[in-house]
């Protein structure tokens, strides 16, 4: 098993669906986001078209960020092919953010708190369980895909623009959207092979 | 936005806490993106805010994000971001439908750097 994910740009109206509903799975603290969409204008008014791109991690099969790890605190499981990291073994050297091309990876050192008065008790619930001074990234949600459900991300996007599945089967949906519509991975000039594919708007 | 994930989401987008004003338009009159300016309707309303150049706008119109702009210290996290559009609105019977209770909304506004009206 190969887990990945195609995000089809034709259907993608860049709502930030995919970042509050990781923010709401994850609890993570203020300026960690596992997903974010990235907005850009292409065109001259009045033709103009604006490019949404929602962007995670990318589950690298040759992961820059689990080669730059001195301590093997970033890894890659070797069943799913998810690239996770043990906050336990992670000293907060933050090389692997220095060698990710994709700066998807996010050091917790700020206040774990939105509010001026402090936690809220969901924080404390959900952000609380989470070390500091560690880097946090996407696991594509792990625990919910073993459990058998999507990740949080693609269960609530509302255009269905994401799809995740297995990419070493071939009559998968992801293996299929890939093949049909062209799918491409984002820096493909650095080698390292995404499991996130992107489909043409 | 209240809300402090709609609220990051809202800083990380291009669009939300800014004036959405045409390209084109703003290089003629001389304005560069994430300038700060005060927009001032005819009667003397006005309010500041950030530029933001896109071409997805008329060249005639202005681009604000609704809900934005709150001064009260009961909302910390909305508090000061974004721009007040309601401020440049006149509020009166002239300017108002008894009807279905609207407000007009369209303003005859101008854009000047900030710096200039302090």
């Amino acid at each position: 098993v190969k887990y990945g994910m195609v995000i089809d740009l034709k259907r993608c109206i860049g709502c930030y669906g995919c970042q509050l509903s990781c923010k709401a799975e994850n609890g993570t603290p203020p300026g960690v986001y596992y997903a974010r969409v990235v907005k850009q204008e292409e065109g001259q008014y009045p033709m103009v078209q604006q490019l949404m791109l929602p962007v995670l991690c990318n589950h690298c099969e040759d992961p820059p960020c689990v080669a730059a790890c001195p301590t093997g605190a970033s890894f890659k499981w070797e069943e799913d092919g998810i690239v996770d990291i043990d906050h336990d073994l992670c000293v907060g050297c933050r090389s692997c953010m220095m060698a990710c091309p994709y700066t998807n990876r996010y050091f917790n050192d700020q206040p774990q708190h939105y509010f001026p008065q402090g936690m809220t008790p969901y924080e404390e619930a959900r952000t609380g369980g989470h070390q500091q001074n560690v880097v946090m990234k996407c696991n594509f949600c792990r625990d919910r895909v073993r459990a058998g459900k999507p990740p949080a991300c693609v269960a609530n996007c509302p255009t269905v623009a994401r799809v995740f599945g297995d990419l070493d089967d071939p009559l998968s949906e992801v293996s299929r959207l890939i093949k049909e519509r062209g799918g491409f991975t984002l820096h493909p000039e650095m080698g390292t092979r995404p499991s996130v594919y992107y489909l043409p708007p | 936005m209240e809300n402090p994930w709609l609220d990051e989401a809202a800083r990380l987008d291009p669009f939300s806490y800014a004036i959405a004003i045409n390209a084109s338009e703003a290089r003629k009159r001389g304005f560069v993106d994430g300038q700060l300016v005060s927009v001032e309707s005819e009667t003397g309303r006005k309010v500041k805010g950030r530029l933001k150049l896109t071409e997805g706008i008329h060249p005639e119109g202005l681009g604000f994000a609704a809900m934005c702009g709150h001064w009260s210290s009961g909302m910390p996290i909305a508090k000061g971001k974004g721009v007040f559009y309601n401020d440049l609105l006149e509020l009166d019977w002239e300017h108002a439908s008894p009807t279905n209770i609207n407000l007009d909304l369209c303003v005859k506004v101008r854009v000047m750097p900030a710096e200039s009206v302090s």
